[in-house]
């Protein structure tokens, strides 16, 4: 018991991490990013190629891979999201969906479908608790890294003039438009910091999980949980609401893990379906 | 006269209702110039054709030098229009003082650190200091309508909108606003003030222009205007049937 209540914390981090992407468009650009599992996967996958080409831990991949996909999702909302969003949400939507296949399949054509994992030289060292289990160094590791990329995103958006005008488009665009704020280039920022996110997510992931092409549907549905529990567009929320679903699903055990998880949501749906920490 | 704003022949609308007509008008620069006219006859739809929310389908604005007929709304913030919502809408999550910042960083081009002393004038000028560390969204209606002028203001605007600023306030509050227009009007700002308490248009204007079915009915002295037949019959419009 006590083991699992260490494992689903440490999960939490990584889930917060997984969702908080997701979270940022859903808030800031009112889109439903239904590539995000995708864009962790595909950030998975270019951790693992200059890993093994550079001879690199793959955590120091995210050196590159970080502004890598900053950049990916700075061009894509700018060239294409934003100018599909002139014509309402409904078709960025679908392209996001359009997306998620694009991306899946290029990786099952480049990679195939053969499980891959990122390998670190902790990978199976565990700090012993006395009688009550063990702490993975590992998934301590991800789950610090989790927190701190939610502390300094938060940061970011509070602190900075990027920041505030992020939040000021998300609270009224027409308004931020107004005071010379340029909302699609705003966009175009909140998109790749999005992606940036997803790019550590996905060397997280990789880490602790196998991975295959078509493994993104799953970080996907894990995103939604995270953002409906902590409501759309807050950090805060997004790091609370990772734990929880961390936490269910692993007292849930591998059978009625992602039931539990799912049971919670439902619950908060029905309950709060604001989400706990809603704007 | 300095002119700083024209429109002309300007056409404008959402989808298929035309709701401009033919509008022509100047702006000379340091005037107050006041607009009325009865409900629906486009206002704020000039407002919104100025300040590029939509876009004409037939004329050309000027503004300071520039054709500004097609430029975003946020490059003609940058040319220096400052707006203020009939309606406040402010960033209600951000303190008072960040919601000036943002104006003041992308509005008027400043880093956060010379934005910040700018921000406290508009502040001051606006009544508001006192308040700046507050969540927007908990000020009252009449702060919020100053927190409008105050971002406004941070945009660094050479010329500053006001649609209804008087609205839905107490005679009291009324008074406040209007000592507030006069302050903005003594630091050197061009206005445009649309409002419906024809007393403050009266008193507070240097020219009236009153707008009938989307376009240019008189423009003149505010009391000539007020005086004006033309301007009577648009406002009792009704009895003309009889």
């Amino acid at each position: 018991m006590a083991q699992q209540l260490i494992n689903g914390i440490l999960l939490g981090g990584v889930y917060a991490l997984v969702g908080v992407g997701m979270t940022m468009i859903f808030g800031i650009v009112q889109l439903t990013n239904l590539a995000h599992g995708e864009f962790i996967i595909l950030a998975a996958y270019l951790s693992s190629v200059i890993s093994v080409g550079l001879g690199l831990s793959p955590l120091l991949t995210l050196i590159i891979t970080v502004p890598l996909m900053f950049v990916i999702g700075y061009i894509l909302q700018n060239v294409l999201i934003n100018k599909l969003m002139e014509r309402g949400s409904e078709p960025a939507l679908l392209v996001t969906f359009g997306l998620s296949i694009i991306i899946q399949n290029a990786l099952l054509l480049i990679f195939s479908a053969d499980a891959n994992r990122l390998i670190v030289s902790f990978q199976a060292l565990s700090i012993p608790l006395g009688g009550m289990g063990r702490i993975p160094v590992l998934n301590l590791v991800v789950c610090l890294i989790g927190i701190a990329t939610l502390f300094v995103l938060n940061l970011f958006l509070k602190k900075t003039y990027i920041g505030r005008s992020i939040r000021a488009t998300s609270d009224d665009k027409v308004a931020a438009a107004l005071m010379g704020v340029n909302v699609k280039q705003t966009y175009g920022i909140a998109m790749g910091l999005a992606l940036a996110t997803a790019a550590i997510a996905g060397t997280m992931v990789g880490m602790i999980y196998p991975f295959y092409p078509s493994t993104g549907s799953g970080y996907l549905i894990i995103a939604f949980g995270v953002v409906v529990i902590g409501g759309m567009g807050s950090i805060t929320g997004t790091l609370v609401a990772g734990f929880i679903f961390g936490l269910a699903q692993v007292l849930g055990g591998s059978n009625y893990g992602l039931l539990i998880g799912y049971l919670v949501l439902i619950v908060m749906l029905a309950v709060r379906p604001q989400g706990l920490f809603a704007k | 006269m300095d002119t700083l704003l024209s429109f002309k022949n300007v056409d404008a609308g959402y989808g298929r209702v035309k709701v401009l007509s033919d509008l022509n008008f100047e702006v000379y620069r340091g005037e107050v110039f006041g607009v009325i006219g009865p409900n629906g006859c486009g206002k704020t739809t000039m407002f919104n054709a100025l300040i590029g929310l939509i876009q004409p389908t037939k004329g050309e604005i000027h503004f300071d030098g520039h054709n500004i007929t097609n430029m975003s709304a946020n490059a003609r913030c940058n040319l220096g229009l400052g707006r203020t919502y009939q309606v406040p809408r402010p960033f209600e999550n951000m303190s008072v003082f960040e919601n000036v910042l943002v104006a003041a960083v992308h509005g008027a081009g400043l880093s956060e650190q010379a934005a910040r002393p700018e921000c406290q004038r508009a502040l001051e000028i606006t009544g508001l200091y006192d308040k700046h560390a507050v969540r927007s969204g908990e000020l009252t209606l009449l702060d919020r309508k100053r927190l409008e002028i105050a971002r406004a203001l941070g945009t660094a605007p050479k010329m500053l909108l006001l649609d209804e600023v008087a609205a839905g306030l107490t005679e009291a509050e009324v008074q406040d606003v209007m000592a507030l227009v006069a302050n903005l009007k003594a630091e050197g700002f061009t206005i445009i003030w649309i409002e419906h308490v024809i007393e403050t248009m009266v008193n507070s204007t240097n020219r009236l222009m009153c707008m009938s079915e989307g376009t240019d009915l008189l423009i003149g002295d505010p009391r000539e205007v007020m005086a004006s037949e033309q301007v009577e019959a648009v406002y009792l419009g009704v009895e003309e049937d009889e």
